[in-house]
């Protein structure tokens, strides 16, 4: 690697920067030839309580903003933050619950959603005007640096005093993160006093664990033409990806070879639709619930689907919520989850078995609609999985030849589950049954599944080995970039008054290019203005694997999506006013991110277009 | 004389660690006067009260904790007469849960004696009679032969969160008030 600092790096470290909670793994950068390197989970400081800070190996992913009158004077200080103005983790949690005015949740979700601005403070979303707000970014950003100053915090107490900002770092983020949602967690990093760091994403990571938890044993799980389907359902967001195995002078080589869209949609929603169901069926009884009780039902309901789960015999769980003021028993409420409630929403409701052409309901599309986050509009799991397999139909990458079914169904041989939501073994027999009638339908053998170890800290673990397989001492995925991306010319028509002039796209990086590598894309030239800003239209797709590098896209239909804007300023001192013609260049770094540039003819001068994160606004 | 005595005593106390009766006799000392201390600085009034108050809120601390995980005082100062078996059973449940997370994530409890109540046990010579209680016919000395009808409990380690300063735990649970 070309970074100096990876040289005085102690450790390779492996971040999950969730939606719901945060996992730090680390493994030592030097060990012994023939040696693997142990790779372990860091306990996380934090505060459970006011006036209680314990370690626990999840770092919740919330942020809550207190006022004076929030905790007792003193009782939310650090060990190694006296002065302590925010709270993050466990505690954060456990108060927002309680005042959800002061409450941010989800920031990873806010980070993609590219209908606000997301470097303005615009958290908690439409929180009183007193609140002091934060950005998505530096929602994000607050939890890296609160993972920076525990690790320090501890180092200083008892380790090596190696500091985390002199670590190389490995951060995860979903493989259906856009270019400018992965710049920004990259900005978010180097807010935070991380500066060595690269990006993974999440469902190779997950892969990457599981590799690593079979050592050599994992040559013989896979073999030459398998499909591998990673299906990651966290507690907020559901992420699929698709690794080919080929090979390559005699070795087995991993190709990340698809990536889906960004669906939110998880286990956080699934347990409030088992609450909704219990509040609705004691509204029937006459027991009316207020939002203080929805929450502790949320919160009891998930334990009892929990139990339900993990014991086959259980018929049902009672569900008690306990009275609210001094008189407790006076008070409380008993009604309970039975397994049929489990099958009814869970199985039924999240994960239907549906045919291959099933695809999930369209996002609503009201004139007047509240931006938040978009949540998916349809709840199945199993038809999102539907759409992703069926989308890959479309195209293909030249290189690999992935195993369809006669209408084009890309069909998997193996699946890898990953997320808190797949523990549960109904689920994953669900959806392995789902697909496996799919698979016969199309002829095919049934799914074998490659079993993990634990499913809520795989994604740190998988991107510690990363970091040991980066130096030479793993098997390495290859992926490049996830989507195409164009940027869109306005055709030069006659302007008609109502009508916008249509938008030609052109290919600047085609599917799966690789890391560190460059391409000048020669086919167009740009005349731009020197000292002023230009605005570059820049569009993506996850589907479109086949059109290469300075390809014109004339007609598309869905397949297109129009992302956040680039913004270039040409600064030429001297010269301003003068139109100079420059060519775009393209560069996927090793670090995992994208950039694109304007290269002057005379090939001295560069300028780096920058993402306009923005509110795009509508037309 | 000097000498011989200095050396005896310096190996008696290097081997056994205490001074036998002959030599406390040769230097006309009572065994009760090596337990004589001296007289400590007495704390002033302040650090008194203080370190009574420090006492105080420790003892508090684990109440206060059990209210806030499992509500214990909420239910153990209701009058719960007026309600069914099933009613209290199902906060009972519910109540019995956390605190039995909350002790466990506080403190560790384990058996005085770790055999099955009901099966026959030896009592040794030398036990603590604060860690055994002889109960039925006591006669004899020990070691003793007895039913083990309790096995009694003991905490092994306790990891309570440090008390805040100037906090004296006596807030068991704070006042709630809904803004809207």
């Amino acid at each position: 690697m070309s970074n100096t600092s990876t040289k005085t790096a102690q450790y390779i470290i492996g971040i999950d920067l969730g939606t719901t909670n945060c996992v730090l793994a680390s493994t030592p950068s030097f060990v012994p030839e023939d040696e693997k390197g142990e790779i372990s989970l860091f306990s996380v400081p934090q505060l459970i309580n006011a006036n209680e800070v314990a370690e626990q190996k999840l770092l919740p992913s919330f942020l809550y903003l207190p006022n004076e009158y929030d905790f007792p004077k003193g009782s939310i200080s650090l060990p190694w933050n006296t002065e302590q103005n925010q709270v993050v983790g466990e505690l954060a949690r456990k108060r927002g619950a309680e005042n959800p005015s002061r409450f941010v949740a989800s920031a990873k979700s806010w980070l993609c959603n590219q209908g606000v601005n997301r470097t303005q403070a615009i958290l908690p979303w439409q929180a009183p005007v007193e609140v002091s707000k934060v950005s998505p970014l530096e929602a994000s950003c607050t939890y890296l640096e609160y993972l920076r100053r525990s690790w320090d915090y501890k180092e200083s107490q008892s380790g090596s005093g190696a500091h985390l900002s002199e670590q190389e770092i490995f951060l995860t983020v979903p493989a259906s993160f856009d270019m400018a949602a992965r710049d920004l967690t990259m900005k978010a990093a180097e807010l935070a006093g991380l500066h060595n760091v690269t990006l993974l994403e999440e469902p190779q990571a997950a892969f990457y664990s599981w590799i690593e938890n079979q050592g050599e044993r994992w040559r013989k799980q896979v073999k030459v033409g398998d499909l591998i389907l990673v299906c990651d359902v966290g507690g907020g967001t559901t992420d699929f990806s698709l690794i080919a195995v080929s090979e390559e002078q005699g070795e087995l080589t991993l190709n990340r070879v698809a990536v889906g869209e960004h669906i939110l949609l998880g286990g956080d929603n699934m347990d409030l639709a088992l609450a909704r169901l219990l509040q609705f069926r004691l509204q029937e009884k006459g027991t009316r619930i207020d939002n203080w009780q929805l929450q502790s039902l949320w919160y009891r309901c998930r334990v009892a689907k929990e139990r339900l789960l993990s014991s086959p015999d259980l018929e049902s769980e009672p569900v008690t919520i306990l009275g609210k003021g001094t008189g407790l028993v006076a008070g409380t409420i008993t009604t309970e989850l039975k397994r049929s409630d489990i099958e009814q929403i869970l199985l039924e409701g999240f994960f239907p078995i549906c045919s291959y052409t099933d695809m999930p309901a369209k996002q609503r599309r009201v004139a007047l609609q509240e931006i938040g986050l978009s949540y998916a509009a349809d709840p199945c799991v199993t038809k999102h999985l539907a759409k992703f397999l069926s989308q890959q139909a479309r195209s293909d990458s030249q290189e690999y030849q992935l195993r369809r079914s006669e209408d084009g169904l890309a069909c998997p041989t193996a699946i890898l589950f990953n997320g808190g939501v797949m523990k549960a073994d109904i689920l994953r027999h669900r959806v392995i049954g789902t697909l496996n009638k799919w698979l016969e339908s199309a002829g095919f053998e049934p799914i074998k599944e490659l079993f993990s170890q634990d499913l809520d800290t795989a994604v740190a673990c998988g991107a510690a080995y990363y970091g040991q397989a980066r130096h030479g001492r793993g098997v390495r995925i290859r992926g490049g970039a996830s989507r195409t991306y164009y940027i869109g010319i306005e055709s030069s028509m006659p302007a008609i008054p109502g009508f916008a002039a249509p938008l030609k796209a052109l290919c600047v990086v085609p599917f799966g290019m690789e890391e560190g590598t460059r391409a000048k894309i020669h086919s167009q030239e740009f005349g731009l203005v020197v000292g002023e800003p230009a605005e570059f239209r820049f569009l993506s797709s996850t589907t479109r694997k086949k059109d290469s590098l300075g390809t014109l896209v004339e007609d598309w239909s869905d397949d297109i999506q129009e992302q956040s804007p680039l913004e270039v300023t040409l600064s030429l001192p001297g010269q301003e006013d003068s139109v100079l013609p420059v060519e775009l260049e393209s560069h996927m770094t090793e670090i995992g991110t994208l950039e694109l540039w304007c290269v002057a003819r005379d090939n001295e001068h560069r300028w780096k277009l920058e993402f306009n994160v923005r509110e795009r606004e509508e037309e | 004389m000097g000498l011989g005595l200095a050396i005896k005593t310096f190996f008696a106390l290097l081997t056994s660690n205490t001074l036998p009766d002959n030599l406390l006799k040769e230097m006309h000392l009572q065994r009760e006067d090596l337990k004589k201390e001296l007289p400590p600085a007495s704390p002033s009034p302040a650090e008194q009260r203080k370190r009574q108050a420090q006492e105080q809120a420790r003892s508090l601390q684990l109440l206060n904790i059990l209210q806030r995980d499992a509500r214990l005082i909420d239910f153990l100062s209701e009058d719960i007469k007026p309600y069914s078996d099933a009613q209290v059973g199902a906060a009972v449940r519910n109540l019995h849960e956390s605190s039995q997370q909350t002790l466990k994530r506080y403190l560790k409890l384990e058996p005085v004696m770790d055999s099955t109540e009901g099966e026959s046990v030896t009592v040794a010579e030398g036990f603590d009679p604060a860690a055994i209680k002889l109960i039925g016919n006591v006669t004899g000395k020990p070691p003793l032969k007895g039913i083990l009808r309790h096995k009694g409990w003991q905490v092994t380690s306790l990891d309570l969160p440090a008390l805040p300063e100037n906090n004296d735990q006596q807030i068991l649970a704070p006042a709630e008030v809904e803004i809207s």
